[in-house]
């Protein structure tokens, strides 16, 4: 976020007081009012999260239990993380959630789409979809651990209308504990989207609709050409929100849920740099993996930015 | 936007539809939604009943209404989970932590918005870059600082852990309320002779109240919900927070479908609280970041 340059500034009380009243000492003082402002949050931020950033990518070279100092051994922990087939899992688990971003663009955009078309009931729509972004997911995963368990609600409701068949261990069965997961992140995470779609829809210009109308277009062409093009900033933001979600948010979720089982099956990088760091102590190593998550991620968020811009210049 | 275009979108209005298939295309979309919404709500339902059954009633049928209504489950919630202590554990750290944010964001916000002085649009920026670290990603060395500082097990660590993680949306949010106040108001304030402190606390903080309670209402709800830092910085149990308390709680004993659900209930009171009466408070703040 960037000031725009229209934004109200007072020059500071250096100028209101003026020259006549005030000393030069106190004209000093005065210029350093945003400072003093400023000097309780920049500190804590230095210390806690500037500072730490940098410090991440030093434990990364180093061998360190959380007891002993940090232990220097060069680029070992890359070397190892490369043969990792823990590391390599997670990740792969990572890219698989990454692949459904457009699942989890579009429902909650086909959502907002409703919403704002007044479908019967859409106030409580709303409200209704926007209620699980306020639980935490410990609740979450606590909730859909008894709801999914074998003799759980759901089998229930699956045997009472004769599809007794589907019933399984949801979220205990390879190939299909994964995808559970993955599906009550999307439904956890839904409210946001169709939140911030929704009030970007009810901000876009009518009158180019309009006009697109007038000129003939079929509801399929506005849709695409009018509307899509100018929510194509919000969607951006959104994918990047979703991509930083789904490598930093399964944690609690899959500690309470599945606790990375069966197996590895649901282990993500997040679930992973946890385990390695303390329930093994290995921090050293797991700093390694932190800094590959970044990576990872800043490489993957460039990426889903670029192809929506792709699409923008395909529309035109 | 004028009302006529809103008007002219009411296509759900009836009789407007006159093709069946189109009809039966919208009762489909209609069925999806109140599924959804059905998904939504059933937790609520689910958790209160079985917190207020006993486990065999459960057993009988666990999706359904209980029997007779018990409240064996939530006292044994409080003796033998200690949720009123996990609670007060949380509230001790969560409120100093929102209350030091809110000081904090209200004065470095009020300093990026409305002064001039260097480094002004490198320190938003700066701010704004923070904003996007994922907190799973610094767990480490955040760990280490307030090792190092000997506050590890220590609710002071975890206090300021969380007001470094939250500050950066904080002072943004703040800021972008804060951009709507007036330089003249300002301006006239310190003419009066009102000092920086004076015209922020008088003039600038009544202004923009909507906006702190926006700010208050989404950090409380983010820090109670919180889990990998309180799992990580108070490892004790003296300490332990209510989402931590729940989530080890849940694992150690499986019989206790009932005493969970009723801890899970309990703590589940905050935020529902703020979902019912602030739900306008906590969608424009999500929303702020997006529209920008």
């Amino acid at each position: 976020m960037t000031a725009s340059p229209d934004t109200p500034s007072v020059g500071g009380p250096a100028q209101v007081r003026g020259p006549a009243r005030g000393t030069r000492l106190r004209r000093a003082a005065a210029r350093a009012t945003p400072l003093f402002l400023l000097a309780p949050a920049l500190a804590l931020l230095a210390w806690l999260m500037v500072f730490p950033a940098a410090d991440a990518v030093r434990l990364a070279f180093t061998d360190w239990d959380g007891f002993s100092d940090p232990k220097w051994i060069g680029l070992d922990n890359f070397k190892d993380l490369l043969s990792d087939d823990r590391f390599t899992q997670a990740l792969t688990h990572n890219l698989i959630i990454i692949a459904v971003l457009p699942i989890w663009i579009a429902v909650p955009y086909s959502l907002a789409w409703g919403l704002h078309r007044k479908i019967p009931g859409w106030r409580f729509f709303r409200f209704a979809f926007f209620l699980p972004v306020v639980l935490s997911p410990v609740v979450i995963g606590v909730y859909y651990g008894m709801f999914l368990d074998p003799n759980g609600p759901f089998n229930g409701l699956l045997r009472a209308i004769g599809l007794g068949g589907l019933a399984r261990e949801w979220t205990n069965e390879p190939g299909i504990a994964l995808p559970v997961v993955i599906v009550i992140v999307i439904w956890w995470t839904l409210g946001i989207g169709v939140l911030i779609f929704l009030s970007a829809l009810s901000n876009l210009d009518g009158e180019l609709e309009d006009a697109a109308r007038v000129d003939g277009a079929s509801r399929w062409q506005i849709q695409r050409h009018v509307i899509f093009w100018q929510m194509r900033p919000v969607i951006q933001f959104w994918a990047i929100i979703i991509v930083i979600l789904s490598f930093t948010s399964f944690f609690p979720l899959i500690y309470t849920l599945t606790e990375g089982g069966p197996g590895f099956a649901t282990a993500t990088v997040d679930f992973y740099l946890y385990q390695e760091a303390f329930d093994n102590g290995n921090l050293g190593y797991a700093s390694a993996v932190a800094v590959a998550l970044v990576v990872v991620i800043g490489s993957v968020s460039g990426l889903a930015v670029a192809l929506l811009r792709g699409r923008r210049k395909a529309i035109r | 936007m004028s009302t006529q275009t809103v008007a002219g979108r009411a296509r759900w209005a009836p009789g407007s539809a006159a093709r069946i298939g189109r009809r039966g295309r919208r009762v489909a979309v209609w069925l999806i939604f109140a599924t959804l919404a059905a998904s939504t709500i059933y937790p609520l339902f689910f958790l209160l009943s079985t917190a207020l059954r006993t486990s065999e009633d459960y057993r009988r049928a666990p999706g359904g209404l209980p029997h007779e209504l018990t409240f064996d489950n939530v006292q044994r919630a409080f003796s033998e989970m200690d949720i009123g202590r996990l609670a007060l554990n949380s509230l001790l750290v969560v409120v100093p932590a929102v209350l030091l944010l809110t000081v904090l964001s209200c004065l470095a916000a009020y300093a990026l918005v409305h002064f001039e002085f260097p480094l002004r649009r490198t320190t938003l920026a700066i701010v704004a870059a923070l904003m996007a670290l994922p907190p799973a990603a610094i767990v480490i060395p955040i760990f280490k600082a307030i090792l190092d500082v000997n506050l590890l097990n220590n609710r002071l660590g975890l206090i300021l852990a969380y007001a470094a993680l939250q500050l950066p949306f904080s002072i943004f949010l703040l800021a972008s309320f804060m951009r709507a106040v007036p330089g003249e108001l300002l301006k006239a304030a310190m003419l009066d002779g009102a000092g920086p402190l004076r015209t922020l606390w008088s003039v600038v903080l009544p202004l923009v109240r909507p906006g702190l309670l926006t700010l208050m209402t989404l950090n409380f709800l983010f820090l109670w919900n919180e889990f990998l830092y309180s799992l990580v910085l108070l490892q004790r149990e003296p300490e332990r927070t209510m989402m931590v308390g729940i989530g080890q709680f849940q694992g150690h004993f499986d019989q206790s479908l009932g005493i969970v659900s009723a801890g899970l209930m309990m703590s589940m009171i905050p935020p529902l609280l703020i979902f019912f009466f602030f739900q306008r408070d906590l969608a424009r703040g999500l929303t702020t970041g997006a529209l920008k």
